[in-house]
């Protein structure tokens, strides 16, 4: 049996610890995302009446906490596009407007922000730059649900209008307004919806649907690991989504996704679906 | 000395959250009309001042309506519309916010079953499905109202008035006669009838939560200024004032939602905020946590490394030769 040399032991011994000692320095393993999103799946196109014409509309999502935590938010809304409200009619945004300066220009969103900092809340407003069907906007999002959850229940906040949303590329401007929930009109459109939290599992169908959650799930007390699903299905009929008025053409809908961990936005997700 | 300072720094510290919210919370009372803003604006403009502590502000866009209701601080919304199709966008928003502690004035538009539905049910319960005709007085239309029960709040009005309107909305029977269906619940009154048909003209309502609404059946104006019943003739009678002020003050003192956050908003958006501060601390406390065991167990790795490299050193290259 052939003789190793001690000395040539060592030293390969030596080169194995330092380039493990090298690794685990550079090469940590980095923390996890907070909440991991695992799914999120939209359909291609919306039309009202899918049903009766054979298409599908099933939206789902799943995530997973990166870490202990003490609380999970995840908060869905739905927002449809309508022409931007313009302060002045003559007035067109240009190529170099800036988002800021286009929505100083647009009194609703203006009024509620001014309205909501005179009671003294907070206005979440997120800008992105967004990617929907090949096309990149940036995007500026405001989002009153949150200061506005401090005084109604999560099933009435779905009722009213809370959400606003401008997305630009190049000259071309896109509004949106919206509310929380799973879908507008949701305990009238949604026919399934089924939400996991690891083992348990709640499903929805029919009339069960108003007792379901609107739109905000909540979970205290995380693991590491904790999984959420949700899976629903939307069937419209053609008084419960807003009306495309003839002649507008590429109109979207925004399924908008946000996930806090602990009380910070972790997860934002924005899905176009094409109106049909 | 120090403990003054103390004293002082947890007086700062207790009431830092809540002064840091403190808002302007104005009691407003929307005057909404889709159709002819100028007649929202001027309604504004006649009853601005006219019920201390609240402000009046007029609106002309569905969805900043909509957004507002959810608001602390909206304490009434008049619907000032002619036509239900005003308010086919609102009608669940209105309902939501009528039955968590809203008050409403809604005129003709907001009363047919026809074109509104369950809003005309749930907060303008007139029923209306028919409308009856008017009373021309030298050359002017208008509805000849006389008092009917006895509401608090409108004992400063006359028994007995014309203003002017064209048609008012009532519920008929099949023989087009006036009926007065009661609501499934709550206490609907009317204030004020049509004197010759007895059809009700105003109709006060609280529900089974203590939400106020004034249905007001008779005013159908139009914005044309050359028409008979343009709005303007209506605004400038005095009368008309009177009524509104009366009208939109009974709904006021119901249990309204912006008496409720009037002395509770600026605790609920503090706690709130501390809540979301509190999360926020305790996940970076948890996240440096978690960073210092994750350092602490490279730093161990290392030193066990460093050690048996040493020891390995030893023992290859100086053990045999010491």
């Amino acid at each position: 049996m052939p003789r190793i040399d001690p000395k040539l032991a060592v030293i390969m011994s030596v080169a194995i610890i330092l380039s493990t000692l090298v690794v685990l320095t550079i090469f940590r393993v980095d923390q996890p995302e907070d909440i991991t999103v695992l799914r999120n799946r939209a359909p291609e196109v919306f039309v009202k009446e899918s049903a009766q014409k054979g298409i599908e509309t099933v939206f789902s999502f799943g995530a997973l906490s990166g870490r202990e935590m003490e609380e999970m938010v995840l908060k869905f809304s739905i927002l449809y596009q309508e022409p931007p409200p313009y302060d002045d009619g003559d007035w067109q945004p240009g190529e170099d407007t800036g988002l800021e300066e286009l929505v100083s220009h647009i009194p609703i969103i203006t009024m509620l922000e001014t309205k909501a900092m005179a009671l003294g809340g907070d206005v979440e407003v997120i800008e992105r730059d967004l990617e929907i069907n090949g096309t990149v906007y940036s995007s500026i999002f405001y989002d009153f649900s949150g200061f506005l959850g401090i005084f109604n229940e999560e099933e009435d906040l779905s009722r009213w209008t809370t959400l606003f949303a401008v997305l630009k590329s190049e000259d071309s401007v896109r509004f949106f307004k919206g509310r929380t929930g799973f879908f507008l009109s949701q305990d009238e459109v949604v026919k399934y919806l089924m939400v996991s939290y690891n083992d348990n599992k709640s499903e929805y169908l029919g009339s069960e649907i108003p007792d379901a959650p609107f739109g905000i799930l909540r979970y205290s007390h995380l693991s590491k690991d904790d999984k959420v699903t949700l899976i629903f299905e939307v069937l419209s009929q053609v008084d419960q989504l807003p009306e495309i008025p003839l002649g507008a053409k590429d109109r979207l809908i925004l399924q908008l996704i946000k996930g806090y961990a602990d009380g910070e936005l972790s997860v934002f997700l924005v899905n176009g679906v094409p109106m049909g | 000395m120090r403990v003054l300072v103390f004293f002082i720094t947890s007086l700062i510290l207790t009431f830092l959250p809540t002064c840091c919210v403190a808002g302007d919370f104005i009691p407003t009372v929307y005057v909404y009309s889709g159709d002819m803003p100028g007649f929202g604006e001027e309604l504004v403009e006649l009853l601005d001042g006219s019920i201390e502590g609240f402000e009046f502000v007029a609106i002309g866009d569905p969805t900043l309506l909509s957004s507002l209701m959810p608001m602390p601080d909206t304490a009434c919304i008049v619907l000032a519309v002619m036509k239900g199709k005003e308010v086919e966008t609102l009608i669940t928003p209105l309902i939501t916010y009528f039955m968590e502690g809203g008050a409403l004035l809604g005129f003709q538009g907001c009363l047919s079953l026809n074109t509104v539905g369950e809003l005309a049910r749930v907060g303008f319960p007139v029923f209306g499905n028919a409308t009856g005709p008017f009373t021309v007085k030298g050359g002017v239309p208008v509805n000849e109202y006389v008092r009917g029960e006895d509401v608090p709040g409108f004992a400063d009005l006359p028994d007995q008035f014309d203003l002017l309107g064209q048609f008012y909305a009532y519920s008929a029977n099949s023989s087009k006669d006036p009926v007065d269906p009661r609501p499934a619940t709550g206490s609907k009154r009317v204030v004020y009838r049509d004197e010759s048909t007895g059809a009700p003209m105003i109709v006060s309502y609280e529900n089974d939560a203590g939400s106020r609404s004034i249905s007001l059946a008779g005013f159908f104006v139009r914005p044309t200024e050359t028409a008979r019943n343009y709005y303007g003739k209506l605004l400038g009678d005095p009368l008309f004032k009177d009524l509104m002020v009366d009208c939109i003050s009974w709904t006021l003192d119901g249990a309204t939602r912006a008496k409720r956050f009037a002395t509770t908003y600026e605790d609920m958006i503090a706690d709130e905020r501390e809540r979301r501060q509190g999360l926020i601390q305790t996940a970076e406390r948890n996240k440096s946590d978690l960073q210092r065991r994750r350092m602490l167990l490279l730093a161990i790795a290392w030193a066990v490394g460093v050690v048996s490299m040493v020891g390995l050193v030893y023992l290859g290259f100086f053990r045999n030769s010491g």
